[in-house]
């Protein structure tokens, strides 16, 4: 059996969704390439969103991610914090 | 009540100056736990910031109260007036209590944070409480001692066990760290014997942390 992702793993893999793109990413590519249910992703994003690490944004009545400043700095910062976690066995 | 000081004379400062290195390394720690429990909320995130913050108040009791006694000790030779030595004893005795309630509280802290066993909270908490009466009543180092071993044994066993499995250089270093403040504790009870012990655990001490700060700047590197 898979063990349980982190949730560090997923606020992760969710910001390097946007970024991958170019910082700017449709909800459909972040659910697919973070693994997650709709449910899941939208209250995640809500969570990122109140943390200042993306916006939401309409263009052409479509929905849009975009990673912030802090967003792209937050993901150096995930992946020291995630070094020191692992290295602790947290 | 504790009728001798730490360490040889020689040594007076000295472990003042390491104790200061040591809060500067926990507290970088203490940054990392605290920036992983903002942005996740999760427990053991929350234990382990805790944990450290602990260890930084009883570095920073320690070293504060050791600057105290020898300052007067050394400075204004306090130990000439018997009543100032009582109440310099009083004072010794006093902060021993709080600092090994303070120290055994960071360890049961850790170790509830590191282990995975389903009764760790009731078995940590339940060798905490049961340390404080034993220490109320005996006020020596080597029962503080003693119970710091009871914390750290299965701190090592679960940092061991990680290392085991991911094989990393980092995991490695905590692993490294902990047995080294582990084997400072074990020096520890031979204080008594002589002031040299309370040397080489205050040593051992600072290359586990040391080896702490290492992981630390490795992560600052991106290493």
């Amino acid at each position: 059996m898979s063990k349980k992702r982190e949730r560090l793993d997923i606020i992760l893999s969710i910001l390097e969704s946007i970024r991958k793109k170019g910082g700017i990413s449709n909800p459909t590519n972040v659910m697919y390439k973070s693994n997650l249910s709709h449910k899941r992703m939208l209250i995640l994003i809500e969570e990122l969103k109140n943390k200042e690490l993306i916006e939401i944004k309409i263009n052409n009545n479509k929905k849009e991610y975009c990673l912030t400043k802090k967003g792209y700095d937050m993901i150096d910062e995930i992946k020291k914090i995630k070094q020191i976690s692992d290295a602790f066995g947290l | 009540m504790i009728l001798n000081f730490r360490g040889p004379i020689w040594f007076f400062g000295f472990d003042v100056a390491i104790e200061i290195i040591l809060t500067l390394i926990v507290i970088g720690l203490v940054f990392y736990g605290y920036r992983a429990y903002k942005l996740t909320k999760e427990k053991k995130y929350f234990y382990f910031t805790a944990g450290f913050v602990i260890i930084v108040l009883d570095f920073i009791i320690h070293s504060f109260v050791n600057s105290y006694i020898y300052y007067n000790l050394l400075v204004h030779n306090f130990c000439s007036v018997s009543c100032q030595m009582n109440t310099l004893l009083r004072l010794f005795g006093i902060c021993f209590w709080i600092y090994a309630v303070i120290n055994l509280l960071a360890y049961t802290i850790l170790a509830i944070t590191f282990t995975k066993s389903r009764w760790r909270f009731e078995i940590f908490s339940s060798i905490f409480l049961l340390s404080i009466p034993t220490l109320y009543l005996l006020r020596s180092f080597f029962i503080l001692n003693l119970f710091a071993f009871l914390f750290l044994i299965p701190i090592i066993y679960v940092t061991y066990c990680n290392y085991h499995k991911k094989k990393s250089f980092d995991s490695y270093l905590v692993f490294g760290a902990f047995s080294f403040i582990f084997l400072s504790h074990l020096f520890y009870i031979f204080e008594f014997l002589s002031g040299i012990f309370y040397v080489l655990g205050l040593s051992s001490l600072f290359i586990g942390y040391s080896l702490l700060l290492y992981l630390l700047i490795r992560v600052k590197k991106n290493v």
